[in-house]
């Protein structure tokens, strides 16, 4: 009642305005009651559970928009293409000064998908015919049975040239289409093929770096660095394949290496290859030469080496204090035992001082020497350098060395001048390496050391045996029978060594396997370089002869003048006090030193 | 009242949808720009790759070598060009007397330490670019170090009038061009030079 009376009395009131009908008395009815207590009972449950909803929905509102940031950014950015390209399927590898000598190209294969091609009445003659005029490689009949076979998938040809690419395309020919492919790419062609090796069709390492590193290689797109110098590997290889055609060799190796870490500068085996296409070779050649041109010299080959063996002969007996420079042997008769003669090639028939006889490259010297010091220390000093176990590289293709199984007497005197043994020319470069830089081991590698890293070596000899080893390899080069590796300014020391080649047991005279072993500048080692040259035959210019002192050893001389400015070896003054103080011996001093 | 606050809410919620949608799609718009950039860097890197790889073909040394035998005929370097240390380069003969003006010129031009400093190239130093020319003209022209010495006179005298003034590199300016006509009238500016020098350096000096 009092509501009605202040509206009535309110003047605000609208005048349509009535006044509701008195209320009819509330009855208590207990129905209603309970029905209308069930009603606010629902309708307060509602109530809550949309209020519980709501809730969740502010709280996750204020969640994403004012704590996250909005949360969903990421699966955005994730739908994005990425930025960069697709790691290719291999890493690319490259030489120490970042050229590339082996990299992923797109390639795409095509293939047919021959019932979609009959179906749309493709005359397949037709098209055989037109395809094998763009694939040089294919003759109609091939192209045909691929196109007819019924398959919904057959390759037509792998590796398709940009150029064939768009041919095809051309054509316009129903049911082709291609695959997207990579196939590697070695720009470089046959430089470093050895080195590099190869890939299969499935991109998988089949030689070389490419199967000894091939984890890495698949592994991801940060290019693999090789020791290697390209320019250093060009100069190498043109003038072993100078030295080839001269003596109208059978092949030839080289081999340079830093004696500071062991990293492989250049690595040379010809005949080579091409590692784009390998096992092609040239027409009218058999299948045969193509895998002698996969053979890589340098680690497989097990070589006798020859008289280059005196270095480690020499470094052994001074090694061990067995003998020394200043005393000597009797070289005058030839050594007889059992059915072997020990002869000199250029005999001076007389005593001969120690650094004669590695000068001369006295084999009854070195054998008498090696008898002093005895088979034990012959053995532990080979096995020291590494000789007489495969050698640690990255490459797989590494041949084990073959040595007696039982060092006999005669085995000794025949292992001081290099025969009896066979170790690969990687062998001996490592070891020379180490003869020559102070006395400590590394192992040879194929990747690139970090700029000035020196990594930890084994101290194989003392640092004096080292020292005399390099007056000793000087002299070979300025008195003995290295003098034509000299090159003017770099002070080149080495050893020449000249092996008649052993055939079934037999050694033949004809065929020879000429090398030099040396290292620059003597005085302060930097690199050591091998060259040998197989089945060399003298010319008029080297007056008939084919050994080492004729083939490899001018050869390494304009190979250490041409890389020498690349390497950053100043060349300096060979008669200044420094260099010769270095390299002077002091037992010789005085002495007319007679020459080769 | 209560329909301005329902308005003004209805209006904020129409301005607040279409801000979104607008943003929206001006994202989405990014997005498919950013999208596109990135297919076309991928594709420019792929480009890139084997450009590099032709390019290393070219540059096979085989071919260079060929190259060189038949346009350059270059041939390796002899130690002989290699033996030279930097000490063992000889030096330039000494060239015949030299002109007695040159000779003139250290002892009439003692160079006061604080001018170079000031004759930077600058904002300042270039209020007095435009005047320090016209300022020598007539004095007929002296030799560099003092003519940029004037050069920070005039700045000194001209910085509080002419705060901003076009830039124009100073020095250049300052410089008298041709060493010829330095020389011809080096004498005149000797008997000068000693006054405006000692003037100059002491003004300098006030003015900092």
């Amino acid at each position: 009642m009092t509501t009605a009376q202040r509206l009535d009395d309110n003047p605000c009131r609208p005048r349509h305005f009535k006044p509701p009908p008195p209320c009819a008395p509330v009855v208590a009815d207990e129905r209603a009651n309970l029905a209308l207590e069930t009603c606010r009972t629902r309708l307060v449950a509602t109530a809550a559970l949309f209020a519980v909803v709501f809730l969740v929905v502010v709280l996750r509102l204020a969640e994403v928009t004012l704590l996250t940031g909005g949360g969903g950014g990421e699966s955005r950015a994730a739908r994005l293409p990425p930025a960069t390209p697709p790691a290719p399927a291999r890493a690319d590898i490259i030489d120490r000064n970042g050229a590339l000598l082996a990299t992923m190209l797109p390639k795409p294969s095509l293939f047919v998908n021959s019932k979609a091609l009959l179906a749309a009445g493709q005359n397949p003659d037709e098209a055989a015919y037109e395809l094998a005029s763009v694939l040089s490689d294919k003759s109609p009949g091939e192209i045909r049975a691929r196109l007819i076979s019924g398959k919904s998938f057959a390759y037509v040809q792998r590796s398709l040239t940009p150029r064939q690419q768009y041919a095809v395309n051309r054509l316009g020919i129903p049911g082709l289409d291609f695959t997207p492919e990579e196939r590697r790419f070695y720009p470089y062609g046959d430089l470093a093929a050895h080195v590099v090796g190869y890939c299969g069709i499935d991109n998988e390492g089949l030689a070389g770096v490419e199967r000894g590193l091939d984890a890495s290689a698949k592994g991801g797109r940060q290019p693999i660095e090789l020791s290697l110098d390209a320019r250093v590997q060009f100069i190498l290889r043109e003038e072993l394949l100078k030295v080839v055609r001269d003596f109208t060799a059978k092949g030839a190796a080289g081999i340079i290496m830093d004696v500071r870490t062991g990293e492989i500068i250049a690595m040379v085996s010809l005949p080579d290859f091409d590692p784009n296409k390998p096992g092609d070779t040239d027409a009218g050649k058999s299948p045969a030469d193509a895998k002698e041109r996969i053979f890589n010299k340098i680690t497989l080959g097990d070589y006798e080496m020859g008289s280059v063996f005196k270095i480690f002969n020499t470094a052994m007996a001074l090694d061990s204090g067995v003998t020394a420079l200043s005393k000597g042997y009797d070289a005058s008769r030839p050594i007889k035992i059992g059915r072997f003669t020990i002869e000199d090639y250029h005999g001076k028939h007389r005593w001969l001082s120690v650094p004669e006889i590695f000068m001369y490259s006295s084999n009854i010297g070195s054998a008498k020497m090696a008898v002093d010091a005895g088979a034990e220390r012959q053995r532990n000093f080979l096995a020291r350098l590494g000789l007489l176990q495969t050698v640690p590289v990255e490459i797989e293709e590494v041949a084990k060395p073959h040595y007696p199984a039982i060092w006999r007497p005669v085995n000794v005197m025949t292992i001081a001048y290099g025969h009896g043994i066979a170790v690969t020319p990687l062998h001996v470069i490592t070891a020379v390496s180490a003869i020559v830089n102070g006395g400590v081991l590394h192992p040879p590698t194929l990747r690139k050391l970090p700029p000035g890293a020196v990594p930890t070596g084994e101290q194989v000899m003392s640092r004096k045996t080292s020292e005399q080893m390099r007056k000793l390899m000087r002299l070979v080069v300025e008195f003995g029978t290295a003098k034509m590796a000299a090159a003017p300014g770099y002070v080149v020391g080495g050893k020449t060594g000249t092996a008649e080649k052993n055939s079934g047991g037999r050694y033949l005279e004809k065929k020879l396997l000429s090398s030099f072993i040396g290292a620059f500048p003597m005085h302060d080692p930097r690199y050591a370089i091998l060259a040998l040259v197989d089945e060399p035959h003298g010319t008029k210019q080297s007056f008939g002869y084919a050994t080492a002192g004729w083939t490899v050893a001018p050869a390494t001389s304009r190979i250490i003048q041409r890389i020498a400015p690349i390497l950053g070896v100043a060349p300096v003054d060979e008669a200044s006090p420094a260099v010769t103080q270095a390299l002077t011996i002091e037992s010789l001093q005085g002495k007319r030193i007679e020459s080769y | 009242m209560i329909r301005l606050a329902s308005l003004f809410w209805l209006a904020l919620v129409a301005v607040t949808g279409f801000a979104t949608f607008k943003v929206k799609y001006a994202v989405q718009d990014i997005e498919d720009e950013l999208n596109k950039v990135r297919r076309h860097t991928i594709a420019e890197q792929q480009e890139i790759h084997i450009l590099r790889a032709e390019w290393t073909a070219l540059n096979q040394p085989e071919r260079l070598a060929e190259l060189n035998r038949r346009f350059l005929s270059l041939a390796a370097v002899a130690p002989k060009q290699l033996q030279r240390k930097i000490e063992d380069i000889p030096l330039r003969p000494v060239p015949p007397a030299a002109e007695p003006p040159v000779a003139a010129a250290p002892e009439a031009a003692p160079i006061p330490p604080p001018a170079p400093a000031d004759a930077r190239p600058g904002p300042d130093t270039v209020v007095s670019a435009a005047p320090a020319p016209a300022d020598q003209t007539n004095t007929a022209t002296v030799t560099p170090v003092v003519a940029a010495a004037k050069s920070a006179v005039a700045k000194i005298q001209l910085i509080a009038s002419a705060e901003a003034a076009p830039a124009t590199p100073a020095v250049t300016k300052a410089a008298p061009g041709k060493p010829e006509a330095r020389s011809q009238t080096a004498k005149a500016g000797v008997a000068r030079q000693p006054r405006s020098l000692d003037r100059l350096i002491s003004e300098i000096a006030e003015g900092r």
